[in-house]
């Protein structure tokens, strides 16, 4: 999928684990996993919303459009 | 839980027609068996089933309505056993899965190979009651229609499971 999710780049910037977050945000390890490895169709605003909030970040920090190069 | 009720007596029920064909096919078979060496046999070869003319008539048009029967009964048993499978995987918590699309399209493609070979035996028995004048039974012939049905059950499933699989990851 050409959008990214950089969950993990801004969890490494604020210095937080997968635990933590979860904690925070209320959300399953693995459904923050299967956000982190790029497996999830769709997210919620208010998902969103809360990672935002907890990472104090914006959403575009999160998500990133990636064009697909075709050879 | 009334529908899981409803769904456990299916499976028995399915179990009960898989056998109770099979039975039927090793009754059929059987007694064409016995019929080789004792022509009363075809008279009553299942129940009310009496292709004694056919024998009187010709060996290998008995012979081969015979095959042709128990051929289409194999079959309606394979499909009994495909739908028992069918109720012994149904979860109702996640019903749309990748088998059971699997499993209804091979029950249509069944169905449909059923509905060949009905035809191909009520061809054959017109056929013979032209030539000859035996009255035939004929076999049901909406075998189509619920291949039919069960291949748009099937396609609705399918996208049932792509809609279940983006709604699994949504977060």
């Amino acid at each position: 999928m050409p959008v990214i999710i950089n969950l993990d780049v801004m969890m490494a910037k604020r210095k937080m684990s997968l635990n933590e977050l979860s904690e925070k945000v209320g959300i399953t390890l693995s459904n923050l996993s299967i956000l982190k490895t790029g497996k999830a169709k769709a997210i919620r605003f208010s998902t969103l919303e809360l990672i935002c909030e907890v990472l104090e970040c914006q959403p575009g920090d999160l998500l990133e459009y990636r064009k697909i190069l075709n050879n | 839980m009334k529908t899981q009720t409803i769904l456990s007596i299916m499976h028995f029920l399915a179990w009960f027609v898989f056998i109770a064909l099979l039975i039927k096919a090793g009754a059929i078979l059987t007694t064409y068996i016995i019929s080789w060496f004792n022509d009363i046999a075809a008279e009553k070869m299942y129940f009310d089933l009496d292709l004694s003319m056919y024998k009187a008539y010709s060996s290998i048009h008995y012979s081969f309505i015979v095959f042709n029967k128990v051929v289409l009964i194999i079959a309606q048993a394979y499909v009994a056993l495909l739908m028992t499978d069918l109720l012994k995987g149904f979860n109702l918590t996640n019903p749309f899965n990748n088998s059971t699309v699997r499993l209804m399209e091979k029950i249509c493609f069944s169905i449909l190979v059923i509905w060949a070979l009905s035809i191909l035996h009520n061809a054959y028995l017109k056929a013979l009651e032209n030539a000859i004048g035996i009255s035939a039974e004929y076999l049901d012939g909406s075998y189509l229609l619920w291949s039919a049905l069960v291949y748009v059950l099937a396609q609705v499933f399918k996208r049932g499971v792509e809609i279940q699989t983006e709604n699994q990851y949504t977060i």
